[in-house]
């Protein structure tokens, strides 16, 4: 049996293309929808401080929406962090896919050679 | 023959190299712990949304539920930290410039950029992150403790119920960064 170049790039390219992307789906569903919430967030401490300041019964005072807006970008971080975490993980596994058709390629070609 | 001893030896090669491990493995005491972790956040902010300018709304008539929401993350982060052999969390280099575009000079000084990524600078990207959401509990007490106040005189110590629904949306975004990420290693 012979070992093929073309026949095992194309099997690694399937294999770390399959196993990347169902790690990567998990980032773009995550990230996106995170995102949003911070957009909705921000609109929301504005509006609330602004409605304090019609009547003070409402919304909540400038003092807590600054809190509010460090706690965001604070959130921020965090979301980017998992984000690494994540993409990490995506790679690891297409890494890892890489390894299995290599393995697989060879043991084949070692018994066929035996 | 010689093609014989090549594969071998590149079977050899390829067999030593096992499976690459580039993020720590799941951890159920941190997975479960951060849902608890919500779950009693998410019933504190709701029950003091409805008792604001109440006595039992009071920053001192629910400070002790604080304290064990303290004590419960804090858990977590040790046994975190206890993992990451006192590793920092490496970021990727657009992802630390993008942090720092938005957070300027409050960026943490934990956070660098690297490449040498290994479980042990993972772990310690877990303990950042329950670090985090420790941060956001301990911001939603100065607010209930010292920021805002109900009642006829305003002089209540209170979460007022805007404050309670913004305050939790925005730390249940730190703490489902916790579970999201221990959700993907569980499932790999």
């Amino acid at each position: 049996m012979s070992v093929s170049a073309e026949d095992i790039f194309n099997k690694i390219m399937d294999a770390a293309e399959t196993a990347f992307n169902e790690g990567w789906v998990v980032v773009k569903n995550y990230a996106p929808a995170e995102f949003r919430k911070m957009a909705v967030q921000l609109e929301s401490i504005a509006e609330n401080v602004a409605a304090f300041e019609i009547d003070k019964s409402q919304g909540y005072s400038p003092a807590t929406g600054k809190v509010l807006f460090r706690m965001q970008r604070r959130a921020t971080e965090a979301v980017l962090i998992a984000v690494t975490q994540l993409t990490l993980m995506a790679v690891e596994k297409a890494l890892n896919a890489i390894i299995k058709v290599v393995k697989e390629a060879f043991g084949a070609a070692l018994a066929a050679a035996l | 023959m010689n093609r014989i001893l090549a594969l071998l030896g590149m079977a050899m090669l390829v067999s030593a190299c096992g499976s690459i491990r580039l993020v720590s493995d799941y951890d159920e005491v941190i997975d479960r712990g951060v849902t608890e972790f919500s779950e009693q956040l998410s019933t504190h902010a709701k029950n003091m949304s409805e008792l604001a300018g109440k006595p039992d709304g009071t920053y001192e008539a629910t400070l002790m539920k604080y304290n064990a929401l303290d004590s419960k993350i804090e858990g977590l982060i040790t046994r975190a930290r206890n993992n990451s052999d006192g590793k920092i969390c490496k970021l990727h280099r657009e992802t630390l410039a993008r942090i720092k575009v938005l957070m300027k000079e409050q960026t943490p000084s934990q956070l660098q950029e690297g490449t040498d990524v290994s479980t042990a600078t993972e772990n310690s990207c877990s303990s950042r992150l329950l670090e985090l959401a420790r941060d956001q509990l301990s911001d939603i007490r100065t607010i209930h403790r010292d920021i805002d106040k109900c009642g006829p005189g305003m002089d209540i110590s209170c979460l007022r119920p805007a404050t309670s629904k913004d305050a939790l949306a925005i730390a249940m975004q730190s703490a489902n960064a916790v579970a999201i990420v221990e959700t993907a290693k569980k499932s790999r």
